[in-house]
């Protein structure tokens, strides 16, 4: 969804943007005042070199989304294609042995795996483009940020000098240039993620497990502790974003008349918000803390059981009492 | 012929020209302030071609006419043509930095366009240029939801109500409203239910109002009101 909107807005950039190209001076009188002095060339060329960099990179954004999005269709069009050829695949296993049989289940299994290569490659590859893509679109974001300060500088110092057909098109291109922009920002954001229920890590030991299965207990904490690290994260994003708005109501506090205004009250009332989320924070802590330990201690346990089995069977096939 | 002799032709001459200028001056007014009217009734009806081309004309003859420009910014930001809004209203706000209206049509425009940290600096320069600008503050609180800034945003609505206290009238009901809205997401079902309950008494019927019965019907019900006194602080206010 959000990819689109980048290439739109890189559309619309291109759109606004013929003065790619150095501003040349109007020809004939201002409207408002008398031809300013044109910009040194160095500046103007040194303009246009940062818009096409601005420009080169929506189209490389573009490019990679257009990949991206390719990509994935030929990846569903394959996993469509394995999944016909697996069913064909288990029908053959399940059908009586035969030399047609065995040539075509051979046949099948050989372009399954090479299906199964496929995928995994392309996934591989997209995972590079996406995170390309990525660092692209924040290079994009923070350019044209840069690139739209400049031309409403430059349409203000137009305005000042009273060449107003200079300042709207400046403008124009800074709010054509905000908006690649924050589409840009809004494409490189990671999804939203949700918090996944809480593992309770709660089994009985029978004190009787084999080292195996203290492994297989150990696993699932590790796989619980993951899930808890997953929550904490999502915590301490919360976290990062109740403390920025902390800032956004010390700027109102500050704005506030009189002093002692609304924003006060909610600071103490975020204050005790920030709280409860730091405490909770520092509880996920202590329970992934416990999950790792015990994880740790039966894996250590199973360790120790399979030595002692080891030297068990060694001392009773060397016949050695112990 | 004598030298002021000769210069009587020119004095009569010059003294002609001052006098076709001084009438002509109400004159060239009047034709603005019509101008403008007839650009302001456009506007009003939703005639933005003809809004402005009539606020068009009066920048023809004055090209920095703010008020002109202003309006030409609206009939613009009206009609969705944000570019055009955008760099009238950028031009007006370097002519006029210290109003606080060019900066909250500025916000309308970054709204428009997307661009919600825009809208957001641009709302809080125009509460820095004019605290008491109601608008700005129900903009800024209202974008501060979009954020999901929910603390910030009561912050904001309790404001409008203290502001309206202060003045000694009703806040807007719909203020009433979406700080109810906002209180029941940060968990205080309690203070939902009473501003909800504050927002029926000043506005009763609409599709708001059923909305507010609705919440009201799953909201704790709010404690019977105190003995006359001094009116309780909004919440999210000084404790």
């Amino acid at each position: 969804m959000r990819t689109p909107r980048v290439a739109l807005a890189a559309a619309v950039l291109l759109a606004a943007l013929p003065a790619a190209a150095p501003a040349q001076p109007r020809p004939g009188p201002a409207r408002t005042a008398p031809p300013a002095a044109p910009a040194a060339p160095a500046i103007e060329a040194d303009l246009a070199a940062r818009r096409s960099e601005v420009t080169a990179l929506s189209r490389e954004v573009a490019d990679l989304t257009r990949h991206i999005a390719e990509n994935r269709k030929r990846a569903a069009e394959l996993t469509e294609y394995g999944g016909t050829l697996a069913e064909r695949v288990r029908r053959l296993k399940k059908s009586p042995s035969g030399v047609v049989r065995d040539a075509q289940l051979k046949d099948d299994l050989k372009e399954l795996r090479r299906v199964l290569a496929t995928l995994r490659n392309m996934s591989h590859v997209q995972r590079i483009l996406e995170t390309t893509l990525s660092t692209r679109q924040v290079a994009l974001a923070r350019k044209a940020e840069t690139e739209a300060s400049r031309l409403l500088d430059r349409g203000e110092e137009a305005v000042r000098a009273g060449r107003d057909d200079d300042a709207g098109r400046e403008f124009r291109a800074a709010l054509a240039m905000l908006r690649l922009g924050s589409g840009a920002r809004i494409g490189a954001r990671p999804p939203v993620r949700e918090p996944v229920p809480e593992p309770t890590g709660r089994f009985a030991l029978s004190g009787h497990e084999t080292p195996d299965e203290m492994r297989e207990l150990a696993l699932l904490l590790r796989d619980g502790a993951d899930k808890i690290k997953w929550n904490g994260a999502l915590l301490v994003e919360v976290l990062g974003r109740l403390r920025a708005e902390r800032e956004t109501l010390e700027d109102l506090r500050a704005l506030e008349t009189p002093r002692d205004g609304p924003a006060e009250g909610a600071l103490a009332e975020l204050d005790g918000h920030i709280g409860q989320v730091t405490a909770e924070l520092e509880r996920l802590r202590r329970l992934l803390g416990g999950f790792l330990a015990r994880a740790n201690i039966l894996e250590q346990q199973a360790d120790r059981e399979e030595v002692a089995m080891l030297q068990e069977a060694g001392r009773a096939a060397t016949g050695v009492a112990p | 012929m004598s030298r002021p002799r000769r210069a009587l032709p020119r004095i009569a001459a010059l003294g002609a020209v001052l006098l076709a200028a001084a009438l002509a001056l109400p004159a060239a007014a009047d034709t603005m302030r019509e101008r403008m009217d007839a650009g302001d009734r456009a506007l009003a009806a939703g005639r933005y071609d003809a809004a402005r081309e009539a606020y068009r004309a009066v920048l023809r003859a004055q090209p920095r006419n703010r008020e002109a420009m202003r309006r030409l910014g609206a009939a613009d930001l009206a009609d969705g043509r944000l570019e055009d809004a955008f760099s009238t209203l950028q031009t007006l706000r370097v002519l006029a930095p210290e109003d606080a209206g060019v900066r909250l049509s500025l916000a309308r425009v970054y709204r428009e366009a997307g661009l919600a940290d825009r809208e957001r600096r641009a709302l809080l320069e125009a509460i820095r240029l004019d605290p008491g600008m109601t608008e700005a503050h129900l903009g800024l609180a209202r974008a501060f939801v979009a954020a999901e800034e929910l603390f910030a945003a009561g912050s904001e609505y309790a404001w409008l109500i203290a502001d309206a206290d202060r003045a000694g009238r009703p806040p807007e009901p719909v203020v009433l409203f979406e700080l109810a809205a906002v209180r029941e997401r940060l968990g205080r079902p309690a203070d939902a239910a009473r501003l909800l309950t504050r927002y029926l008494a000043l506005a009763p019927s609409g599709e708001l109002a059923d909305r507010a019965r609705a919440a009201l019907a799953r909201l704790p019900a709010p404690k019977p009101a105190a003995a006359p006194g001094p009116p309780a602080a909004e919440p999210g206010a000084a404790p």
